[in-house]
């Protein structure tokens, strides 16, 4: 009876005019090759963020769809709201 | 070969009339009608060409019946192909609606397909809270979550225990990103009760997510003065304690 933990990247998503990247993180509980419980924890990568710390696979996402243009139009997007919103 | 015709074949009494032996065939010839007002007993099952009323009892093989698997938890179409019983694309798991397809949903009360009717998504979870671009240290800062549909409710009770230096004007982290619904300035409201230790006094806070982010920023009353209302205050302190809730919505 072998019980193990894992932490699965259960979800990349891409949302959003700016191309936000949301990962879902799952804790994974198994006994002998039978899941015993799952549990999600979230985080979101905007064009702006440091990913360096971020798995192979999701960096590789957020290099795919944030392009020099999105990463521009965010930050201007983030400019307008601060100074305004 | 020999041919006879008669009108009547009657077996002696209390005797069987027997049609060939064992290895030989009677035919019936394509438009002669057999007809039979009496009992037929041991007649084996036909291969083919038979009508279901005419089954008095017995089984037949399901392959007669029609192709595909044959089993409890098939059923028979009117196409003659066995398929998998309940919903297309759905199955049971512990009495639990379960789909195929992780994005499939429901459409609520409507009986036509309609996009604005569809819910499809519930995750419960985590998730962990930061000050965007601001120095801190945390001794309470993992959120919960609930999302149904496109709402998301969030929760968390915060406690700041260090700062440093850097911005302290966006707690960041939230799970998914909001919908940007107008422009840079479409937030959402939501609530916070039973803060202390924030960085600037004030009277009254009306915290807000972000329109198209995953911040939570602040207005601030910091008088009675009715209109003497700051925006993205700088709410954030070393020795910051708040509880936030609220609901947002997602693309």
């Amino acid at each position: 009876m072998a019980i193990t933990k894992e932490t699965q990247i259960g979800k990349i998503e891409v949302v959003g005019k700016y191309k936000s990247v949301q990962v879902r993180t799952d804790t994974v509980i198994i006994e002998d090759s039978n899941e015993l419980s799952r549990q999600y924890h979230r985080h979101v990568l905007h064009p702006d963020a440091d990913i360096t710390s971020e798995t192979t696979e999701v960096q590789g996402v957020c290099n795919a769809v944030w392009t020099d243009q999105i990463k521009a139009d965010y930050a201007t997007f983030k400019a307008n709201q601060e100074n305004n919103g | 070969m020999s041919k006879i015709e008669v009108d009547k074949v009657d077996p002696q009494s209390g005797t069987t009339l027997t049609l060939g032996t064992s290895g030989d065939t009677v035919s019936i010839p394509s438009g002669v009608t057999l007809a039979n007002s009496g009992t037929m007993t041991g007649v084996p099952v036909p291969t083919s060409g038979i009508a279901a009323s005419a089954i008095d009892s017995g089984t037949i093989a399901t392959a007669r019946l029609g192709s595909g698997t044959a089993s409890s938890s098939t059923f028979l179409r009117g196409d003659q192909t066995f398929a998998a019983a309940g919903l297309d694309g759905w199955s049971s798991n512990s009495g639990n609606l379960l789909p195929a397809d992780a994005s499939k949903g429901i459409y609520l009360g409507v009986n036509s397909a309609t996009a604005a009717n569809l819910l499809d998504d519930y995750e419960e979870g985590t998730w962990t809270a930061t000050i965007d671009s601001g120095n801190f240290s945390f001794s309470k800062n993992t959120g919960y979550y609930r999302k149904v549909g496109k709402l998301v409710y969030v929760q968390i009770y915060l406690v700041i225990s260090g700062y440093t230096s850097g911005s302290r004007v966006n707690l960041t982290g939230l799970p998914f990103t909001s919908k940007n619904i107008s422009s840079y300035d479409g937030h959402y409201p939501i609530s916070c009760t039973r803060f202390s230790g924030v960085h600037e006094s004030v009277l009254a806070v009306y915290p807000m997510v972000t329109a198209g982010g995953t911040n939570i920023k602040c207005d601030t009353t910091n008088s009675a003065g009715a209109t003497n209302t700051s925006n993205n205050v700088e709410f954030f302190g070393s020795s910051t304690q708040v509880r936030f809730g609220g609901c947002y919505i997602t693309d």
